[in-house]
């Protein structure tokens, strides 16, 4: 219309309905007021769209604190127990090199946009802390070793009533180290019971000859297994075993035999008489699971 | 544990914590082989889970095995007596 003033007839139209830029601009530098409180609002709705196209990709920019970024974490986690490894990461990495503290109790709650399907890692970042992209990375990195650590402490018993990483890790190494004596222990029962049980024998005066000498070398350290001695078969033959896993080579070198006396350390084997393999099977029992008779 | 776990104000300092990881690390079977530096953590500890997973696996096996054996074998031998002794513990 021509009522605008005349340096201004150029452009004869008004921005009424669509927030047409180029016009806005124009009409901004000719009514100073009016003018930039609409650049602003139409800013502000440009502003608002790229927030919504922006969060499905992990925030790189450096972002003023007071407006965080709100996005929805991917893991469905529970937001307790979200603060509840914040704060325990909180404990440990007193030290840690972001300035910004990090312990928060309140949370805030993310925006439902569903992206779980973009194949990218969303972070929630809370008020207060830094939001660049190494401290970020940091924050996922714990979050999937204090998950972690959470799957061992309930798989380890006796391991949920403890707190602290470092003790956590104590306990778990205690734990891996006993279930590998006991692995162990009973590998080498298994492997020298089952020799027994296929039924070997022998010439019966050479195994009792040297059932006999064993037996007596043997028996004295053996206070243990009483009821088990007593067994007078024919020809009874008597293998043995050391199977736990300090003493079984303290023997070597020694003129005479002694165990170390250990409650149920020493065991006691009989063996069927029958047939003439049964020799060898108690060397190899003997002598290859303790130790020489030199 | 005769090495210091905490220092003076409670705080468990970060050395401690590496060095009960890199314990765990010389436990574990997968890092024998190679002299691995440095595992990462996260793996290190997803295998800790997966090695006691397995562990339990091999108990088990291990027992029914023996149980087994045990069942077989003759009542009153000796070894039998060994037997349920050990899986009495």
């Amino acid at each position: 219309m021509a009522d605008f003033s005349p340096n201004n007839s150029l452009l004869l139209k008004m921005p009424s309905h669509s927030p047409n830029f180029s016009s806005l601009l124009f009409y901004g530098q000719n009514h100073g007021e009016a003018a930039p409180a609409n650049a602003n609002a139409a800013a502000a709705m440009v502003e608002n769209a790229s927030l919504e196209s922006s969060s499905a990709v992990v925030d790189t920019s450096p972002q003023d604190s007071a407006s965080p970024m709100e996005r929805k974490r991917k893991t469905t986690e529970d937001s307790a127990t979200l603060s509840s490894a914040q704060s325990k990461d909180c404990k440990q990495e007193s030290k840690s090199k972001r300035g910004k503290r990090p312990h928060k109790e309140t949370e805030e709650k993310s925006t439902t946009q569903d992206e779980a399907t973009k194949g990218y890692i969303h972070v929630r970042a809370r008020r207060g802390q830094a939001t660049d992209s190494h401290s970020l990375a940091e924050r996922v990195r714990r979050e999937r070793i204090s998950e972690r650590m959470r799957m061992l402490q309930a798989l380890v018993p006796g391991c949920d009533k403890v707190t602290g990483k470092a003790l956590i890790l104590d306990e778990i190494i205690n734990y891996v180290q006993s279930l590998q004596n006991q692995v162990e222990f009973l590998s080498m029962r298994i492997a020298s019971m089952s020799p027994v049980l296929y039924g070997f024998g022998l010439d019966s005066d050479g195994l009792h000859d040297h059932a006999q000498k064993m037996g007596g070398m043997f028996q004295e350290a053996l206070a243990m297994p009483g009821p088990v001695m007593s067994q007078a078969s024919p020809a009874p033959s008597q293998a043995i075993m050391d199977t736990t896993s300090t003493t079984p080579y303290s023997l070597q070198g020694q003129g005479s035999i002694s165990f170390s006396q250990e409650n149920g350390s020493t065991y006691l084997m009989q063996q069927a008489v029958g047939e003439p393999t049964r020799q060898e099977l108690l060397n190899q029992l003997v002598f290859n699971n303790m130790c020489s008779f030199q | 544990m005769s090495s210091g776990r905490s220092s003076s104000r409670g705080n468990i300092s970060e050395d401690e914590i590496n060095e009960l990881i890199s314990k765990l690390q010389a436990l574990l079977p997968s890092s024998r082989r190679r002299g691995s530096g440095q595992a990462s953590t996260t793996k290190l500890l997803k295998e800790t889970c997966s090695y006691i997973k397995s562990l339990h696996r091999e108990v088990d096996d291990l027992s029914d095995r023996l149980s087994d054996l045990m069942s077989t074998m003759d009542h009153n031998s000796p070894g039998a007596e060994i037997i349920r002794s050990i899986l009495r513990s």
